[in-house]
């Protein structure tokens, strides 16, 4: 009896961090999402100094997400995407031909993050 | 470094915690699902410290999976006898009655030399000292010897024992064991008719062990009043 009652803990438990990392990465998504969207529509505008500050604010707020990711998430597919955006910034400063690419970049490396996250069977 | 050895003790911990939980059959001797799970928590649990960019909890959270489904499977498996010889297999009578069952041994892709090295290891070095040889599903081999070989015991001064005559398992947790049945020659209806003269009902029974020469010996369910 006493191992069920473990077996019942370990399971609560289990289900608590898969849950937890779905919902946090999915929030991470949105989250990186807002800002990709918001620095590509200044960028689009010609405001190159806002979009280069929003990429800053990326830039730091996926620092900080990053450290909650890393406890699910392996550290080469997120350090992918941490060198990606740090040369955000520099690109959203002037009329680069790169940035778009970069967006894009981001996008497949984030959704790449989620897809390997999705349960699947093969 | 510091984080590797960090890891090492967290994963030691988890380990010894998995291996502890999950019975003291696991330190002994391991049925084939003990030993898939023993092989897969090794593994799993060098993950993380063999390569620090995979997370930790990574192999935490899958040594717990492996603890939840080896408790939950071993639970069905007390319940349900079709459960537990499918995840651990049966034991089989290589030697009956003296004589070597060679199809069982075939089925098994069991040699005879590596019969005579299981022998071995129970201390007989003659097949034919060999009344009854039981391959267990752990890989061990259980042998009872004939009676003149057997060693001499207080109890055989008063009672010598019979060549051919081996208790075998014919109700266990209240199911009547039916391999133990066939293995010893006896039906259904000849446990019954013990447990009926001795008023007992099969629920009643923990376990029960019979011989061919209709010898039996009961232990009753502490759990029912």
């Amino acid at each position: 009896m006493r191992r069920l009652w473990a077996a019942i803990v370990l399971i609560a438990l289990t289900v608590g961090i898969c849950t937890f990392h779905h919902y946090n990465l999915k929030r991470v998504y949105k989250e990186t999402d807002r800002y990709l969207k918001k620095v590509a529509s200044q960028y689009k505008k010609g405001n190159y100094t806002d979009a280069s500050f929003t990429a800053n604010e990326l830039e730091n707020s996926w620092e900080s997400n990053e450290k909650s990711l890393d406890r699910f998430v392996s550290e080469n597919k997120l350090e992918n995407v941490r060198v990606t955006i740090a040369e955000l910034p520099f690109l959203a400063e002037y009329d680069n031909h790169e940035f778009s690419i970069h967006i894009k970049r981001l996008y497949a490396a984030l959704e790449h993050i989620i897809d390997k996250e999705k349960p699947r069977l093969y | 470094m510091l984080t590797i050895i960090i890891r090492t003790a967290i994963l030691y911990v988890l380990v010894v915690f998995a291996m502890r939980i999950m019975g003291k059959r696991q330190v002994g001797d391991m049925q084939p699902s003990d030993l898939v799970v023993t092989l897969l928590i090794s593994e799993i649990a060098a993950i993380p410290i063999q390569d620090p960019s995979n997370p930790l909890l990574i192999a935490i959270v899958s040594v717990f999976v492996l603890i939840i489904l080896e408790i939950i499977i071993s639970i069905i498996s007390m319940k349900c006898g079709f459960v537990n010889t499918l995840t651990n297999g049966r034991s089989a009578l290589v030697i009956k009655n003296g004589k070597l069952q060679q199809k069982v041994l075939r089925r098994l892709r069991i040699t005879i030399p590596d019969l005579i090295e299981l022998l071995r290891a129970q201390g007989i070095f003659d097949i034919n000292e060999v009344d009854y040889a039981m391959l267990e599903s752990n890989g061990s081999l259980s042998v009872l010897q004939k009676p003149y070989y057997q060693p001499a015991k207080t109890g055989d001064v008063c009672k010598p024992q019979e060549e051919g005559v081996y208790p075998s398992l014919v109700v266990s947790d209240g199911k009547v064991v039916r391999r133990g049945l066939y293995d010893i020659g006896k039906t259904k209806a000849d446990v019954f008719k013990i447990l009926n003269s001795k008023s007992l009902n099969i629920k009643e029974v923990f376990i029960m062990t019979l011989d061919s020469k209709g010898d039996s010996t009961i232990i009753k369910r502490d759990d029912l009043k």
